[in-house]
């Protein structure tokens, strides 16, 4: 009886452990590849983020801020190269399989493919694990900023996140809604 | 220097009479000559210390200026250690922890922008709710 158990509990941590490594293997994997930028930052970098002495009243960066407090891991892989693009793809699908991520949402147009995946956390509002991974379209542009167009972009965030606090960083105008806020107060 | 005239010199030295000159020669006198009469011989002791110790001090004076420039030699290494300490386990990381925060907030951005793109398609399947709703009641 005590045997079967600890095999349990023993299967139970490796099965944790594997899947906490799998989503680690992709950046991993691409981490010293020239054709692909990698960003990441680590728990201690947040610790010193969240250390960091800046009195600041730009709203936007106390949001960000606060967010760093919820966040613990953050890294990005961006690649340039169409092949590489294309490798990202198998790799994200493998890493969704294997860690078992649920597909949050879909969102397509003319210049990208979006598809974000996450592991839930505690309650219904928190996400442990979000994933983004995107794809720019055929004959689309998919641009990270004004200036750099890049081919695929996969981002993974750890902590105890809310979809919410992470949609309102971006301006709020960007909703139809705020559009037409936009619309009206320009007419005034 | 015939001992008479030390004889003299003595006398005077403990009177407190003699001049520094005359008393390096009592020095002199002493350091130099191991025989002498025994009622001379009495107060070598005192001369040869007073000559000795005369030698020492300088030296005293030496060791202690070697250990000031041990101390100051040895302060500016801590200084530096302290203010390279001081660099990598704050300066620097504090610096680095800007850069990432500004890599963390435009991946934020990106991800808040994308985000928003499908609510944006969230609230509109909403609206073809209603519309249907509308529709098929």
């Amino acid at each position: 009886m005590k045997v079967t158990m600890k095999l349990q509990l023993l299967l139970g941590l490796m099965l944790l452990l594997s899947t906490s490594l799998q989503a680690q293997k992709i950046f991993d994997k691409y981490e010293n590849n020239e054709n692909v930028s990698f960003i990441s930052i680590s728990p201690k970098m947040f610790q010193f983020i969240a250390q960091l002495d800046i009195n600041t009243d730009d709203e936007e960066t106390q949001a960000y801020l606060e967010m760093v407090k919820s966040i613990n891991n953050f890294k990005v892989l961006i690649s340039t190269d169409k092949e590489i693009a294309n490798d990202f793809k198998a790799d994200v699908q493998s890493m969704v399989k294997k860690n078992t991520m649920e597909t949050l949402m879909r969102v397509r147009d003319e210049d990208t493919n979006v598809v974000f995946y996450m592991i839930p956390g505690k309650n219904d509002n928190e996400i442990k694990r979000l994933v983004m991974h995107v794809q720019g379209m055929p004959n689309g542009k998919l641009q990270i900023d004004k200036k750099r167009q890049v081919e695929s972009v996969l981002l993974l965030l750890d902590g105890d996140l809310n979809l919410d606090q992470i949609a309102r960083l971006s301006d709020k105008m960007d909703l139809p809604a705020g559009e037409q806020l936009k619309k009206v107060k320009k007419k005034q | 220097m015939d001992y008479k005239s030390i004889k003299v010199l003595l006398e005077r030295y403990f009177e407190g009479e003699t001049t520094l000159a005359q008393e390096a020669e009592l020095r002199a006198f002493y350091q130099q000559h191991t025989l002498m009469p025994e009622e001379l011989a009495r107060y070598a002791p005192l001369f040869r210390y007073a000559a000795e110790e005369q030698h020492r001090l300088p030296q005293k004076q030496l060791v202690r200026k070697q250990r000031n420039r041990w101390a100051i030699a040895a302060s500016i290494v801590l200084l530096i250690g302290i203010s390279t300490n001081y660099y990598y386990k704050s300066y620097l990381p504090q610096q680095q922890a800007q850069q990432a925060l500004e890599e963390f907030k435009s991946g934020m951005s990106y991800l808040s922008q994308n985000l928003n793109k499908g609510r944006q398609s969230i609230q509109y399947i909403n609206y073809f709710d209603v519309s249907k709703n509308k529709i098929f009641k």
